[in-house]
């Protein structure tokens, strides 16, 4: 009976909780959908009167003060290439006993520790002297190691049995073919949840590219919008409208590959229960 | 099958799959600091002198900033830590419908930095907002909010702390789903009578060891870089009353917009050693603890 109380007590909070995480993006949708001109508070809250129209059409007049294309094609690219770096990395680490692997791990781990405020004031000298900020090169170079991907698949490639690379390398397979056929098949949530997490970053990222902007036309969408917002002609609305794509765009991707990401982040605190 | 040259062949291999990772750390974290401290950017600027630490003392504004990281840091993370666990356990232990309200509890996480940020200034805008709606709704007095600096700032602290939970549920849930997929220990606490918050306290949490302190970790990276939160929430109009102005707004407002090139990386410096103070802890005690964290290191 006691159990019973408490199960329920549990469930009402956990309803009231998921209420109030609801609740805000409910009002950001009403406040998206709502007719432009008669936008009382009572038309708000009244669904058969959205408009769903508003979230497309303002998609398409303002796509072309939004650089999407740049955004996405950052995001992309350096999580690609976070994982590649990463995934040979780790395999490294993991099967290869080699001369400076101890130092090589504490310096990767004392990046940890050391604050993106401190690195951008000389790798924003640096690029500037380069060719590299007349391209895209310069928003993505800087962003690609993160050392919490190197220990998350560290982590998880330690999962598969030792045995399988010593039974591989016997029958003649070269670690190229062991890493491309039998890590990555069996370790695919581990990489799915580093690439998403970095796509994430990137794509949320505004310190690195409102610095390295300045003298871009290269610019990516939060940076876009916080302008955009600036401008006496630009609604409310609009700018609650393409807040509200942003997040469908990443909240479906998220939530898409749930069990995937859950199923990585589980194995980077796995070792407890080895 | 011919036996390998084990030592030689396998350093250069290794090597080689490291090159990529290496230029790039070296290229872009280690040569850049020890530019900053002992060479000095190109022809006019000088490195690092230590006096800057003097006149940095002195600086009003960079006692705010440090204040404001200070604060956000007690306010959030162990916030974060206590609710974002007792949340993933509630979600966890509730049977009814438990995928639907893991996925609403991952939605804040999942809208991204920037859209949760501009979705919670929103919420407490004048015209429209959600809380001057619901105070409206009950016929209180609605104001300006995010023009008051209390209230701006507890918006702000609000704002960071559902981020920070979003960061601790996910970790803390993907753990707790794992544990319940072996339902075995469970039964077995069950059968030999243990209640509901026996099995909390003497099957959960001892398993959950490692995973406090990998948030511990993650909190304290997200909380003390703050930057893109503080930039967007406040409109980039941050003066150091707001609590947005963190350390690392403090090291951006001083190069970029003063030029003021060694405050900046006097500020910067203080800041990596806050997060070496706050880091050593929690990375510490993954490494020592026998049964913990990254096996790795001891394969090392």
């Amino acid at each position: 009976m006691k159990r019973r109380i408490l199960h329920c007590l549990l469930f009402l909070l956990v309803l009231l909780g998921a209420v109030a995480i609801i609740l805000p993006f409910v009002w950001l949708l009403s406040m998206t959908l709502a007719d432009p001109k008669a936008q009382t508070t009572a038309a708000m809250w009244q669904p058969q009167q959205w408009r769903w129209a508003n979230l497309p059409s303002i998609l398409v007049t303002n796509l072309k003060h939004l650089h999407l294309v740049t955004s996405f094609a950052v995001a992309l690219i350096t999580a690609f290439l976070q994982l590649l770096v990463s995934v040979l990395a780790a395999f490294v680490f993991v099967h290869f006993n080699f001369w400076g692997k101890r130092l090589f791990w504490i310096l990767l781990v004392c990046t940890l520790v050391i604050p993106t405020a401190i690195v951008i004031i000389p790798n924003y000298q640096m690029l500037m002297a380069s060719t590299w900020t007349r391209n895209l090169s310069a928003l993505i170079g800087p962003e690609i190691v993160n050392v919490g991907a190197v220990w998350l698949l560290i982590a998880t490639f330690q999962v598969i049995a030792q045995r399988f690379y010593v039974e591989a390398q016997l029958d003649g397979a070269s670690d190229w073919y062991y890493l491309r056929h039998v890590v990555i098949p069996l370790t695919h949530p581990s990489l799915i949840t580093v690439f998403i997490s970095q796509f994430c970053l990137s794509w949320n990222n505004v310190l690195w590219p409102l610095v390295v902007n300045r003298r871009l036309s290269l610019l990516t969408w939060p940076l876009d919008l916080q302008k955009l917002g600036q401008q006496a002609h630009f609604s409310y609305q609009a700018f609650l409208a393409i807040t509200t794509w942003a997040i469908m765009f990443l909240a479906f991707i998220v939530l898409w590959l749930q069990k995937d990401l859950l199923t990585g982040i589980a194995t980077l605190v796995a070792d407890d229960d080895r | 099958m011919t036996k390998r040259a084990p030592v030689n062949q396998k350093t250069f291999s290794a090597w080689l799959a490291l090159l990529p990772l290496f230029i790039l750390v070296v290229g872009f974290t280690f040569f850049p600091l020890i530019k900053i401290l002992f060479i000095g950017l190109g022809k006019t600027v000088q490195p690092f002198q230590i006096n800057s630490f003097a006149l940095l003392a002195k600086d009003a504004n960079f006692r705010q900033a440090l204040k404001n990281t200070l604060i956000l840091c007690l306010g959030v993370v162990p916030a974060s830590l206590v609710i974002g666990f007792f949340l993933a356990w509630a979600v966890s232990e509730v049977r009814l419908l438990r995928p639907v309200w893991r996925t609403i509890y991952l939605l804040p996480l999942a809208s991204g930095f920037v859209g949760l940020t501009i979705l919670m200034q929103g919420l407490f805008q004048f015209r429209q907002g959600l809380m001057n709606e619901g105070l409206k709704l009950e016929g209180w007095t609605v104001r300006h909010w995010l023009q008051i600096p209390t209230a701006a700032n507890a918006a702000f602290m609000v704002t960071v702390l559902i981020q920070g939970l979003g960061l601790s549920f996910v970790i803390f849930v993907a753990k707790i789903r794992t544990l319940q997929h072996r339902q075995a220990i469970y039964q077995l606490a069950a059968i030999d009578g243990a209640s509901s918050r026996q099995q909390l306290r003497y099957v959960t949490l001892p398993a959950l060891k490692t995973t406090f302190w990998v948030v511990l970790l993650v909190e304290l990276m997200f909380v003390l870089q703050l930057f893109d939160q503080a930039y967007i929430f406040f409109n980039h109009h941050l003066v150091s009353q707001h609590l947005g102005f963190t350390l690392t707004y403090y090291v951006y407002q001083t190069f970029w917009q003063q030029h003021n090139y060694q405050l900046a990386v006097a500020a910067a410096l203080v800041l990596m050693g806050l997060m070496v103070l706050g880091m050593i802890i929690p990375l510490c005690c993954l490494k020592k603890h026998p049964r913990n964290f990254t096996p790795q290191i001891k394969a090392l």
